[in-house]
């Protein structure tokens, strides 16, 4: 099972949609869970043909986000993104990259790739959206 | 002898006859994109019966006299003046458009810095984190304003932060959605308030970079007000069938990475290995039949039919809005019955619509008038 992380707009039927299409592709569903940010929705997937998943989304016209990617939520203050890098710095993790996806009204939703996925998630567990990388 | 010239079959000559007639068709509507599409390279057609290439350094020699290399330095020689790049201390190469140049740049920073982080805005064009992936760059994504332009306070906040590792600055000189120009001027005062002195500057100016050197009040975007590299694309305000672009760098920084690059043998630092001679035989023909004067109304007309078309929407209700010395109006994403008949690129809530020379006000005015319909035509029944 992989898990991935899928940003759609925060409306009744979002989900449905994305399960029959899933479905229609032979994708299982093993398990997910709905974050709503304001206007902003984020479905996180576990699925066992992830490949197959991805390209269904994108189909869709849905931004998703793979289990490479660590998911944070932040708030939308300024330097909040240089916080998170220094809490990595101190840990000892090397920050690869750090991207707003999507800015939620007093929120952002980023996605940041760091030298050690797992122990990243661990340092950022209290902002971290979904479960974190075995 | 020549062998005799192959020729196309009826079935494929109909084909091309066809895919004429459909750009013929859809150049009116051709308004969301920044490409020029008011030019005429016929008097070039001749140049198009010779394999020409320009491989390698247009300073350096080549093993191909086929080549416009000649062509080229000129070219590059009007680009460092409109980008006030210091005299004799400038470097450059005609790029296949505006993502190599913005690689070159990323390059030369990357050479310099190894260890740099490189800070983009979250309007930065998608195809920037892409090259940072390749390049494996570390990169972090700031804030933007409302208008698109950099949020100086994000910068400084993280910036502060980071203080003991050379940052490279990505900065945007007209972002792709709404046109924001970010101050080089403020960066700036941001890095010397923090006594950050070991930095650069890549200047992405892929549409802007031909419309401020042609007003009267540019914001600081250039290499006089501090950038380390500027990329420009020759295909968006100047026009070329063929995409293409500029990239030019401050020499020294140019020298400090052939020196690391000697152990290939070659001190090419292009990224190309062969590289189009049409593309700047495209950009000099331009440049030369048009003239700083030329360009220089050329981009003011641009300019007015952008304030004419944001004066024309909000007649309509519409609310439309632009940057300053920016060709580019922005509005709330349009209907989709505007969407099946012009050529925009919306993004999330917003669309915009770009004045380039070949968008008359007669489009202007076509455009505006569809748009008001189908918002009218929305409020009778709308979508479920």
């Amino acid at each position: 099972m992989k898990l991935l992380h899928v940003l759609a707009p925060n409306q009744p039927g979002i989900l449905a949609r994305i399960a029959e299409a899933l479905a229609a592709a032979g994708v299982n569903i093993e398990d997910f869970d709905v974050e709503s940010h304001n206007a902003e929705g984020i479905i996180s997937l576990s699925v066992d043909k992830y490949d197959e998943a991805l390209h269904v989304l994108r189909d869709l016209g849905y931004r998703a986000i793979t289990q490479d990617t660590l998911v944070i939520r932040l708030e939308d203050k300024p330097g909040a993104l240089a916080k998170i890098a220094v809490r990595l710095k101190d840990a000892g993790l090397d920050l690869r990259s750090m991207h707003i996806v999507r800015r939620a009204g007093e929120f952002s939703i980023v996605s940041l790739v760091a030298s050690d996925n797992a122990a990243a998630a661990a340092v950022l567990r209290d902002v971290l959206i979904g479960e974190p990388p075995e | 002898m020549n062998n005799p010239r192959p020729k196309l079959s009826a079935d494929d000559q109909r084909r091309l006859a066809d895919l004429h007639a459909r750009f013929s068709r859809l150049k009116r509507y051709y308004v969301g994109y920044p490409c020029n599409e008011d030019f005429d390279f016929s008097e070039l057609l001749p140049f198009f019966e010779f394999a020409i290439n320009n491989v390698g350094d247009p300073f350096g020699g080549s093993n191909i006299p086929l080549n416009t290399h000649d062509i080229e330095r000129e070219v590059l020689a009007d680009f460092a003046e409109f980008t006030h790049a210091p005299k004799d201390g400038w470097w450059g190469y005609v790029t296949s458009g505006g993502t190599e140049g913005n690689m070159y740049g990323l390059y030369v920073a990357r050479e310099l810095f190894p260890e740099g982080i490189c800070y983009f805005s979250e309007d930065t064009h998608y195809s920037v984190a892409k090259v940072l992936r390749l390049q494996h760059t570390r990169n972090i994504m700031l804030k933007s304003q409302q208008n698109g332009e950099l949020d100086y306070t994000d910068l400084r906040e993280t910036l502060r932060i980071h203080r003991d590792v050379p940052p490279i600055i990505f900065a945007n000189i007209g972002t792709t959605m709404k046109g924001a120009v970010d101050n080089l001027a403020k960066i700036r005062a941001v890095l010397d308030d923090l006594t950050i002195t070991n930095v650069y500057i890549h200047a992405d100016a892929a549409l802007s970079g031909m419309i401020l050197p042609f007003v009267e009040r540019p914001q600081p975007w250039d290499f006089a007000a501090g950038a380390d590299s500027i990329a420009i694309s020759g295909h968006k305000m100047l026009g070329s069938p063929l995409p293409s672009g500029v990239v030019l760098a401050r020499k020294s920084h140019v020298d400090r990475i052939a020196r690391s690059i000697e152990y290939i043998g070659a001190l090419d630092t292009t990224i190309s290995g062969s590289r189009s001679a049409i593309g700047p035989l495209f950009l000099w023909y331009r440049l030369r039949t048009l003239g700083r004067e030329g360009i220089t109304k050329m981009v003011r007309g641009s300019l007015e039919r952008a304030a004419y078309a944001v004066d024309a929407l909000r007649a309509r209700g519409i609310d439309a809005w632009r940057n300053e010395n920016s060709v580019t109006v922005v509005f709330p994403r349009p209907p989709e019955a505007v969407m099946k008949k012009w050529i925009i690129a919306p993004k999330r809530g917003i669309g915009h619509l770009i004045t380039m020379p070949h968008v008359t006000k007669d489009i202007v005015d076509e455009f505006v008038a569809d748009f008001a319909t189908a918002i009218a035509e929305e409020k009778k029944s709308p979508t479920p």
